[in-house]
């Protein structure tokens, strides 16, 4: 098992605990959206690494992440569809999709903002870009 | 412009212009065969071809297929650059020169996005002088959105404003990530309104303290 292997194992747990544990969908989004923040946060420059040693990967190795990967971004899916009943299944996984690469933008550019801040900006962009439309 | 006794020899003016004209066909024929069919499918042959150039030839104007890379980086950041700048003079206000330059990235990403892809995969590959001159280019571009942002979040630092930019647009760029099979008028639709909603709320303010009952 591969050290990336381990993390993605870890915080597919978690966040399947969060999607089990948390009824409500809006909740549910919000502590999720939080624990992959805290994850980003923590992970720092490692990420960058990381998605190096994932691009460089023998092909099985890809392969199985890369099926945990969609079982990360599902979870997701299954609350965001919960909370837009007007989106598509194609729509909400979009979305989700959007929102990660909105997730992961403060570790691809620095915008000078201490981490805490930035994780407070991303989070409330993340949830108004998902927030249904009224 | 000071004149050299001992200059070389020039190429006649007509020549260098038809091979500045020979750039930039083999530039636009590049960056539509990277973008359709990706960088690493395509081949110099192809490119000669399509312009009907031998490989030989071809290496006149460029030394390498990396090469012609790094011009269709160059030329594809200073359409979009262009572009911003002309939606942004044309529009009546700042909020209706947003809602245009978001659509702008957004269609740029999903135009152009195996060329997007492989910037993020080789960029690092690329050399030094390059990567500072399309960085430069990048910084810009951000720069650009950052000043329009500031104008309608004007309670935001130039920091916030920042952080909240690359946020913006590492959203819309995220069908060069994914590319979701949706209709692209559904997706750039969605993205739209995803960008546009959270520009307009990003917060400073942690939910815990900003969140109000109802």
């Amino acid at each position: 098992m591969t050290g990336l292997e381990g993390i993605l194992q870890r915080q597919l747990e978690e966040i399947g605990q969060i999607a089990r544990d948390v009824d409500d969908p809006g909740e549910a989004l919000a502590a999720i959206l939080r624990h992959h923040l805290a994850f980003t946060l923590e992970a720092g420059d490692r990420l960058a690494a990381w998605k190096q040693e994932f691009r460089n990967l023998p092909a099985e190795d890809a392969w199985h992440l890369r099926r945990m990967q969609r079982l990360y971004v599902e979870e997701w899916v299954n609350v965001v569809v919960r909370m837009r009943t007007d989106l598509s299944d194609g729509e909400a996984r979009t979305a989700v999709h959007a929102i990660m690469a909105l997730l992961q933008s403060a570790a691809a550019r620095r915008s000078g903002l201490p981490p805490e801040e930035v994780a407070e900006v991303l989070c409330s962009m993340a949830l108004a870009a998902l927030r249904p439309e009224v | 412009m000071p004149t050299k006794s001992s200059q070389p020899p020039e190429r006649p003016a007509r020549t260098r212009l038809r091979s500045s004209a020979r750039r930039k066909e083999l530039i636009a024929v590049a960056a539509n065969l990277f973008a359709s069919r990706g960088y690493y499918a395509v081949t110099v042959d192809d490119i000669g071809e399509a312009v009907g150039l031998t490989g030989p030839a071809l290496y006149r104007h460029f030394s390498s297929k990396e090469a012609l890379l790094v011009a269709v980086f160059d030329q594809v950041i200073e359409q979009l650059r262009d572009r911003f700048r002309e939606l942004v003079s044309e529009a009546p206000d700042p909020a209706t020169a947003l809602l245009a330059i978001v659509r702008l990235h957004v269609e740029f990403a999903i135009e152009q996005c195996e060329n997007v892809a492989v910037w993020r995969q080789e960029f690092q590959n690329l050399p030094e002088t390059d990567r500072w001159r399309l960085r430069r280019a990048q910084r810009l571009y951000v720069e650009e959105w950052v000043h329009l942002v500031h104008e309608l979040r004007p309670e935001f630092s130039d920091t916030e404003v920042r952080a909240a930019v690359h946020a913006a647009i590492g959203l819309l760029q995220s069908p060069s990530d994914f590319q979701s099979g949706l209709p692209t008028e559904a997706a750039v639709n969605l993205l739209m309104s995803m960008a546009l909603a959270a520009l307009e709320h990003a917060s400073t303010t942690p939910l815990e303290r900003a969140a109000a009952p109802g």
